[in-house]
């Protein structure tokens, strides 16, 4: 059986105006996702993530390297008939209503006029889009959640077998937000395969199988969502830690993260080590305030690798510093 | 073709539902209903006034249309995004386009029709009590050439879209609409030029360039006195001319799209 999708040193190059040099998009990506995983695709603004699914939709071409979906180059149109796609806030035709525009999708399908309207009801009582009100209501009355419901209605509409969904959480209320998530593990359940880009990375950590982390173009990491997140560790919070403590904790141990100036550290979750650490702030006048086991979070994991500070909205910037707190560890602190 | 259908009847209640391409079109009737008012003249010269004007007007009114209409066809789904949505599905390329290109046509076509029946009806009115009137139905061929001659004008402006902006396209269209419609004026040229350059240069125009010209039925029916030899080979040489030309131009737009990136 051919991977679902299978891409081989694909590169994506744009041109800037007025200069020689390009933007590398995608840079020398490779990645194969098999049938029915349901894969992470995560990066920071201008990753490359948008632009890796249009070439795998055969909207764009890619510079150099190929990339197959479902056995066949990207953009073929057979294949087309068994898969999906969610655009990023997507757009439709702004006069119609939700019942409408999945209608005009169906029938893209080849689907006839009134099967094509008996499947769209369908999908649009599914989505949550089926009271009297919103039935009536044109996309251009409709706000950012409605639409990406419209968005998922008309990505069902053919039972796709593989489903490209970029950032189909972002920006939507804690209901929908969950709403999205659960029809999405539907999905997984049913044996879908799924190439989901976000950078909502609580959404992707409970729905995927696997996940790769993609920076500037480049993959930086790829891996089983358990395997990237193993590696338990303890935040253990001190108050009135007296310089010698933190001489003593820097040797016992050397790769602990200190999350923020007041006195949480993070350290490997190991009794031993852990035992250590208490005796020493015994011993050195250091309050213990509490001692917290923690798994890894893919939060971590991702601004490790990005190398930045994430915002709320999931944006990164500023200096790269491996072991600076994550900004929900930081507001826990203050 | 069921896609092809579909996007073409999308087309055609978006277009429908545009404002200005309305405006054009009542514009058209009004002043096709003003040129009913004349009374200064003897009835003879107010109905070839009021045909030769009416023809003038909608072909007037249906240059804006089309124009207007076709530069934006494609550009504005690609601006909007709804092309992506579109292209995932299983659409050819060359589908989606022929698609927005029929439903513009229809679209053109409508607004043609309703306008030449206001012109039909008003040069009805006017022969009531003539004597030995006209078939006012004889206006349909002119009213076909008119619609042939737009829908060879789509097809130029469709062509352009898929790579000039809407801007650049709608004065380059409107340029070669002109340039084309003085053909008889271009051949000359091409015959009398002063060097070869110059003769080779308006050939090339000449033979390029779409000839919009050629379309004017309005001469032969507003002055009956010059004859056209006949008028069934008249009629069939340019519906020819107009699908094939638009065909070239369609096959030409496909293989563009085709590598374009939306
Ligand atoms: N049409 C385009 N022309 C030129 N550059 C582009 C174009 N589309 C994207 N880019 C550039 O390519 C890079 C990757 O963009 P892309 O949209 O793929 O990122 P993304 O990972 O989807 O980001 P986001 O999370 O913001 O959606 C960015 O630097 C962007 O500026
Ligand atoms: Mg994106």
């Amino acid at each position: 059986m051919p991977a679902a999708i299978d891409i081989k040193n694909l590169y994506k190059q744009y041109p800037v105006p007025l200069k020689r040099e390009a933007v590398n998009a995608v840079d020398n990506l490779t990645i194969k996702i098999e049938e029915g995983e349901i894969f992470g695709f995560l990066g920071a603004n201008g990753a490359g993530k948008t632009t890796t699914i249009k070439i795998l939709l055969g909207l764009i071409y890619p510079t150099q390297g190929e990339a197959s979906v479902l056995g066949k180059p990207a953009g073929d149109i057979e294949t087309k008939h068994k898969i999906a796609y969610l655009p990023e806030s997507p757009y439709f035709y702004e006069h119609m209503t939700a019942a409408e525009v999945v209608t005009f999708y169906a029938q893209l399908f080849g689907l006839k006029r009134e099967d094509a309207k008996k499947r769209a009801e369908e999908l649009v009582d599914f989505v949550g889009l089926g009271s009297k009100s919103d039935r009536n209501k044109r996309i251009s009355e409709f706000s950012k959640g409605m639409r990406q419901r419209v968005g998922i209605a008309q990505s069902l509409i053919n039972n796709p077998t593989l489903l490209f969904y970029d950032e189909p959480t972002s920006g939507l209320d804690a209901i929908a937000r969950r709403d999205i998530r659960d029809l999405m593990l539907q999905l997984k359940e049913q044996g879908k395969t799924m190439f989901l880009s976000s950078h909502q990375l609580e959404d992707v950590e409970k729905v995927c199988h696997r996940v790769s982390v993609i920076h500037k173009g480049k993959l930086r990491t790829i891996g089983l969502v358990d395997e990237l997140l193993a590696g338990e560790r303890v935040d253990i919070t001190v108050s009135g830690a007296t310089p010698s403590f933190n001489e003593r904790l820097k040797t016992l141990a050397p790769e602990a993260n200190v999350l923020g100036g007041a006195g949480t550290f993070n350290v490997k979750d190991d009794a031993g080590l852990v035992a250590q650490i208490i005796d020493t702030a015994r011993a050195e006048n250091t309050r213990i305030i509490s001692i917290i086991p923690k798994r890894r979070t893919l939060e971590d994991l991702f601004v490790n690798i990005v190398g930045g500070r994430l915002t709320d909205e999931g944006s990164i910037e500023g200096a790269p510093d491996v072991n600076r707190v994550s900004a929900n560890k930081y507001k826990e602190l203050n | 073709m069921n896609a092809i259908l579909t996007i073409a009847g999308n087309t055609i209640s978006e277009a429908l539902r545009r404002k200005v391409l309305n405006a054009f079109l009542l514009g058209g009737v009004a002043v096709l209903a003003l040129t009913f008012m004349f009374g200064q003249f003897t009835a003879r010269q107010e109905l070839t006034l009021i045909r030769g004007m009416g023809l003038g007007i909608i072909t007037l009114a249906g240059i804006f249309i089309t124009v207007i209409l076709s530069i934006n066809l494609i550009p504005t789904e690609i601006e909007r995004r709804t092309i992506y949505t579109i292209l995932a599905k299983p659409v050819n390329r060359w589908e989606f386009l022929i698609g927005k290109w029929l439903g513009a046509i229809a679209t053109i076509g409508v607004n043609i029709v309703l306008m030449g029946v206001v012109l039909i009806i008003a040069v009805a009115l006017k022969q009531i009590g003539a004597e030995n009137p006209s078939n006012p139905l004889e206006l349909l061929k002119g009213i076909l050439m008119i619609f042939l001659q737009m829908v060879l004008l789509c097809s130029v402006a469709v062509f352009f879209s898929v790579f000039l902006t809407p801007l650049v396209n709608f004065f380059l269209t409107l340029s070669l609409f002109i340039i084309g419609n003085m053909s008889s004026f271009t051949q000359d040229l091409a015959k009398t030029g002063s060097n070869i350059l110059v003769k080779g240069f308006f050939t090339v125009v000449h033979y390029l360039v779409p000839n919009f010209g050629n379309f004017q039925f309005t001469n032969p029916l507003v002055n009956p006195a010059v004859e056209v030899k006949s008028e069934l080979l008249f009629l069939t040489q340019n519906c020819i001319y107009g699908l094939v030309y638009s065909a070239v131009l369609l096959i030409l737009a496909v293989l563009i799209f085709d590598r374009r990136e939306v």
